[in-house]
């Protein structure tokens, strides 16, 4: 062989076998990071399931991703030839023929739309813009937006008067109800609701609005939560009453019978109190419906519709036939509606008594008293009408990107509306499927959206280990990506590990998720899931004079009377933006006799407001009292010094800060305030 | 010449082809579809008293559509063999048999693709009703010794090779005739044995032995007999008699959902006595079906729209065949996670209201005179005693895999109820109950016990660290 061939055979080898070195080696630290990143728990070498799938922007974001409508409510025209549905993700209103079962149009509405309400006239129809903060006005004959109205923030649920003169408007960010003049188009009152209010209902006499709220009303801690349903006035427009559900929270959707007997909510009841030592039995959590008896001196009770074996979560929307025999309960979290026999429930509550209710609202066999059948649907169904003879029962089906038709005599499924959304189900939207279907937990008994409800959390405070040790409050999922660790001790490193074994071993305490559907899941969590708008944040960044003051304090590195405040203990140091957290563990004095650890992680603090109760036990029940109960020693940063104005002031400033996108444009107009001469 | 010498090579091609898949398949017959049956004699069949196992029982196999043309007993070779359960992919046998007469009844495997048996346990004690868990594992039944020279049976669980074996139930019962269900746990029929013995009920506990409680049970004259089905529609199929010795009764359904309250007898109707069923799929069902009191249960399709014995499928004169179980392919059932910790000694045991009983069904929710007291009991001693809180909570640590019951006492240390059944918790497992008796179908009331609040009250517990786990 010649000298020249000798050589090119030497690189090739040296070439092929420096690839093989590390390929080798690269495969080794692959499978090592893989191994870190899902605690040891096997993982297929996948580079796409972390670094391709979770991405938010970029081509391979735009080309993996698809644009679904996901629609969430419906309404029926009256001749019974036209249904109206609020594309939520799509931000659109979708009208479909049903004659031809063909979409007729679609109307670009606001941001994020939640539901359609139809005048009683049907010349106009109403859709609220939950990040909009705005109703778009339908003229229905030509389909188009001929008006736009404003809101408190957040309008979720509508109800209307039967002369179609004022419009009733839950703020579910605001936590208040917006009585708009329909002539007017104003505003004219602003009704302070319970916690997170979302479903609104008239009462057939028009005396009434009932508004139903999702999260609890601040408690002491450690006590069940109390979620609060109020009644307005319609004729003086003033609170009327303030009903509670004792342990009892999600209250999605509201309707009243036509005989106006009976005021029916969706209702989930957590078990948040009780040491999680098993989930069979119900003793995680329980679904079910809230009832007012209006004519027993508005009487509550509570009944749950799950089985012993078989539980049915995630209740969001109760519709009642016309004749008011009937309820259909559509659950997301396990793809059925629960047909309920009203008349069944009416006879029970014709002879229980208080004693009784506290027996039904705990017992897993009350629901074969009343419940008629369950209805299989497509992917998390929501928003139900039905047709005006109450045969048809039309869902909107979230994840499908369509609207099913059941058959209410035979519960003969009739078909499916294609809304016109895509087809392909890409790996974040099968993620979506997972993450709100409780398919993943034992008995079904609950799914992730259950305490993440839109990807948030739901306000309480779980003892997962069943020691009545280290108890857990449950964190948001929006807007993780770039704030590992995970959990209150900071041990999870990746969302991954969070889901993982673990999750199975004491959550769901059944098979964990395969890798396939881990990967689905995480990145569903990381792409999908973020804060909406903040109502105190203004997003050119200008700031209140409040808010302004708060700042100050917020970054001050001397005390009142002029002490330095050590850099560790400063509040920017350990939450800085764009998510206010600087990713580590910190003793900040909140240790319980029952934690068995002092360091916590830093939690983000986008949209904070909406996140009560505080800390990692959920003891603070508002800001304000993460520091005038929980700092004796200013650890938790140097608060203690400050007059009552200016911890008022910083906290006006914790509940500005937003979703951590916002502040990406935001550092130029800070460096507007940093010479403010506004001080204390 | 060259035009012979190519289909000389093309036949020659062809053979070597045909051998190879031949010697590749092993020329193996495809079971799916067939059914599995025990038949034992006549004379066996009424002397024998244990109707978990039967001495001189063989097991067979025949394909529904052909069942004359295609019987063939697969353990001619066995002294006695029965109890069979088809693996999740249709290939694979599990049974119990013995190989003479003087041998303990031992678990065996046997691949239908070749019908060679190969042993699982080697126990120095029977060992029956296996059944398959999902992931490589069975459950099966083996005995135990028990106060007063009785003998019990306890759930053991084992690798497909054997090793691994680890007891997963702790109390003085008779467990036996375990399936497992979809949802991951192990449905058994459970007696007590000691210190008296019952009518026996289903019991639901996960593959690790924790959380074992009630699934079913009949009223006090009715006798559960065999192992339970679970219907593809979720429904539960089981036997139920009212005469101990009948050797079978009525098919029974019960819903998953609500199997405590949801009994119907679906054959109450029809003369004779049934001794097991299998569904083929949604349509097909077969039962084990015996017509009067003198003649021999045979093995019949069955119609389950309207309650009927339809044709007989298959029956072996002067023998009756008291078992079978399609070959065919199901989903696997969910592989539930386990939190036992071998390594440690104890279990904890918490209960939110003593207080709280419900006495019978028409009485309703009933809270009992005020418990101040909870006495342990062990199999021959008393563990200890706690102090309930004033919310009737109380919480204890005992030691693991030990069986024993509550007792209630009252301010005059007086008892009040008990001694409950037998409970154990498995080492680190955390049990929890509502109250004393209460109604099963009672869900906990969202409170935090006063109990949960302090260390548990150890009771001849071995001391170790608190574990702190989490989410």
């Amino acid at each position: 062989m010649g000298k020249k061939h000798k050589n090119i055979r030497n690189v090739i080898l040296i070439l092929a076998g420096a690839v093989i070195v590390i390929l080798g080696a690269g495969y080794k630290w692959s499978e090592r990071h893989v191994y870190y990143y899902n605690a040891g728990q096997p993982h297929p070498i996948n580079c796409a399931s972390c670094h391709v799938y979770p991405q938010r922007d970029g081509f391979l974001a735009e080309f993996l991703n698809e644009d679904y409508l996901s629609p969430v409510n419906v309404a029926i025209s009256k001749d019974q030839k036209t249904l109206y549905v609020t594309a939520q993700e799509g931000n659109k209103l979708v009208v479909v023929d049903l004659e031809s079962q063909t979409v007729k149009k679609t109307i670009d509405v606001g941001l994020f739309p939640h539901s359609i309400l139809l005048h009683p006239d049907e010349e106009l129809g109403y859709v609220t813009n939950q990040w909009s903060n705005s109703i778009s006005v339908i003229d229905l004959i030509n389909l188009e937006i001929i008006d736009t109205l404003g809101t408190g923030y957040g309008p979720s649920g509508m109800s209307i008067d039967q002369e179609g003169k004022f419009l009733y408007v839950t703020n579910t960010y605001s936590s208040n109800l917006s009585i708009i003049d329909l002539e007017s188009g104003e505003e004219i009152r602003r009704l302070n609701t319970g916690n997170n209010p979302m479903g609104a209902a008239v009462s057939p006499d028009g005396n009434s609005v009932f508004v139903c709220s999702r999260r609890t009303i601040p408690i002491p801690f450690r006590t069940p939560p109390k979620t609060e349903l109020t009644v307005a006035n319609t004729k003086t427009q003033r609170v009327d009453d303030r009903k509670f559900f004792v342990s009892a929270h999600i209250m999605e959707n509201i309707a009243i019978t036509p005989s106006g007997d009976l005021t029916i909510v969706t209702l989930v009841r957590p078990k948040n109190l009780v040491p999680s030592t098993q989930i069979e039995r119900g003793w995680m959590m329980n679904q079910g419906i809230g009832i007012i008896e209006n004519n027993n001196e508005g009487r509550l009770s509570q009944f749950i519709l799950d089985d012993p074996n078989a539980y049915y979560p995630d209740p969001f929307d109760i519709v009642i036939s016309n004749d008011g025999k009937r309820g259909y309960i559509s659950h997301s979290g396990v793809d059925k509606i629960t047909v309920i026999d009203i008349d069944a429930i009416r006879e029970i509550l014709a002879t229980a008594s208080e004693e009784d209710l506290k027996l039904f609202s705990n017992h897993l066999g009350i629901s074969d008293q009343f419940v008629i059948t369950r209805i299989s649907t497509g992917s998390s169904p929501k928003g139900m009408t039905l047709s005006s003879d109450g045969s048809i029962l039309y869902v909107a089906e979230r994840l499908e990107d369509r609207v099913s038709m059941t058959d209410t005599r035979s519960f003969d499924f009739i078909g499916n509306l294609d809304l016109g959304g895509p087809k392909k189900i890409s790996v974040t939207r099968k993620g979506a499927k997972l993450f709100t279907n409780a398919g993943h937990t034992f008995q079904n008994q609950y799914s992730c959206y259950s305490c993440h409800p839109d990807g948030h959390e739901d306000g309480l405070t779980y003892d997962l280990t069943g020691q009545g040790r280290n108890l857990a409050n449950v964190q948001t999922l929006r807007d993780l990506s770039g704030t590992a660790p995970f959990k209150w001790i900071g041990t999870n490193v990746s969302v991954y590990m969070q889901c993982g074994m673990r999750f199975s071993k004491f959550v769901t305490r059944t098979e964990a998720f395969a890798p396939d559907d881990l990967d689905a899941v995480v990145a569903y969590i990381m792409r999908d899931l973020t804060h909406p708008p903040n109502p105190f944040q203004d997003l050119e960044g200008e700031l209140t004079p409040a808010q302004l003051r708060g700042k100050v304090i917020y970054e001050r590195t001397t005390t009142n009377d002029g002490r330095e405040i050590p850099v560790e203990n400063q509040c920017i140091t350990c939450h800085p933006p764009p998510n206010f957290t600087n990713l580590l563990a910190a003793d900040v004095g909140t240790k319980k006799e029952i934690d068995d650890y002092y360091l916590f992680d830093s939690p983000n603090l986008n949209n904070v407001y909406e996140s009560a109760p505080y800390l990692h036990d959920g003891s603070a029940a508002t800001l304000e009292e993460i520091w005038t109960k929980f700092n004796d020693h200013d650890l938790h940063g140097v608060a203690n010094d400050m007059t009552k104005n200016q911890l008022n002031d910083m906290i006006e400033y914790l509940k500005s800060f937003g979703a951590a996108h916002t502040y990406t444009n935001m550092k130029t107009k800070e460096a507007k305030y940093e010479n403010s001469s506004e001080k204390y | 010449m060259m035009k012979k010498g190519s289909i000389v090579i093309s036949v020659a091609i062809l053979i070597v082809i045909a051998i190879s898949l031949i010697m590749m398949t092993g020329g193996r017959k495809d079971f799916s579809g067939n059914i599995l049956i025990t038949f034992v004699p006549e004379d066996v069949f009424s002397s024998n008293s244990d109707p978990n196992l039967y001495s001189g029982s063989q097991l067979a196999i025949l394909d529904p559509q052909d069942p004359s043309g295609s019987f063939q007993i697969l353990t001619d070779n066995f002294f006695a063999a029965m109890s069979p359960q088809v693996s999740y992919d249709g290939k694979r046998v599990l049974f119990t048999g013995k190989m003479s007469e003087e041998d303990f009844w031992q678990i065996f495997e046997m691949d239908l693709d070749n019908l060679k048996p190969r042993q699982i346990t080697s126990r120095d004690a029977d060992c029956f009703d296996p059944a398959y868990l999902s992931c490589c594992k069975i459950v099966f039944s083996s005995n135990t010794s028990l106060p007063n020279f009785k003998i019990g049976a306890a759930l053991f669980t084992s690798n497909l090779d054997g090793t691994a074996e680890s007891q997963i139930t702790h109390h003085p019962h008779y467990d036996a005739s375990s399936v497992v269900l979809a949802d991951g746990k192990i449905l058994t029929l459970t007696q007590s044995i000691y210190p008296a013995q019952n009518n026996g009920y289903y019991m639901s506990l996960r593959p690790d032995g924790t959380m074992a409680e009630m699934f079913f049970k009949g009223s006090n004259r009715y006798h559960l007999y065999g192992r339970a089905l679970e219907t593809q529609s979720g429904n539960i199929l089981l036997i139920e008699s009212t005469d101990v010795d009948r050797k079978g009764g009525d098919l029974i359904k019960i819903s998953y959902a609500r199997p405590l309250h949801s009994k119907e007898n679906l054959t109450g109707h029809i003369k004779g006595c049934f001794l097991s069923i299998s569904e083929m799929n949604s349509n097909t069902y077969y039962v084990c079906y015996r017509p009067g009191a003198n003649e021999f249960t045979g093995l019949y399709s069955y119609n389950m729209s309207d309650n009927s014995v339809g044709e007989v499928i298959y029956s072996i004169p002067g023998n009756h065949i008291i078992e079978h179980v399609a070959v065919t392919v199901r989903n696997q059932p969910r592989q539930l996670p386990s939190r036992v910790d071998n390594s440690l000694p104890n279990g904890y045991f918490l209960c939110m209201n003593s207080n709280t009983s419900y006495v019978t069904q028409n009485e309703g929710f009933n809270s009992i005179s005020k418990i101040r007291k909870v006495e342990i009991l062990g199999l021959e001693k008393i563990i200890g005693e706690v102090e309930v809180e004033t919310d009737g909570s109380f919480y204890i640590e005992i030691t693991a895999d030990t069986p024993v019951r509550f007792l209630t006492k009252g301010e005059d240390n007086e008892v009040l109820s008990g001694p409950s059944s037998w409970v154990w918790v498995r080492p680190n497992e955390r049990r929890s109950c509502i109250g004393c008796h209460e109604d099963r179908e009672l869900v906990p009331e969202n409170v935090v016990p006063l109990a949960i609040n302090k260390e548990p009250v150890s009771l001849g517990a071995t001391p170790q660290q608190g574990y702190s786990g989490g989410h």
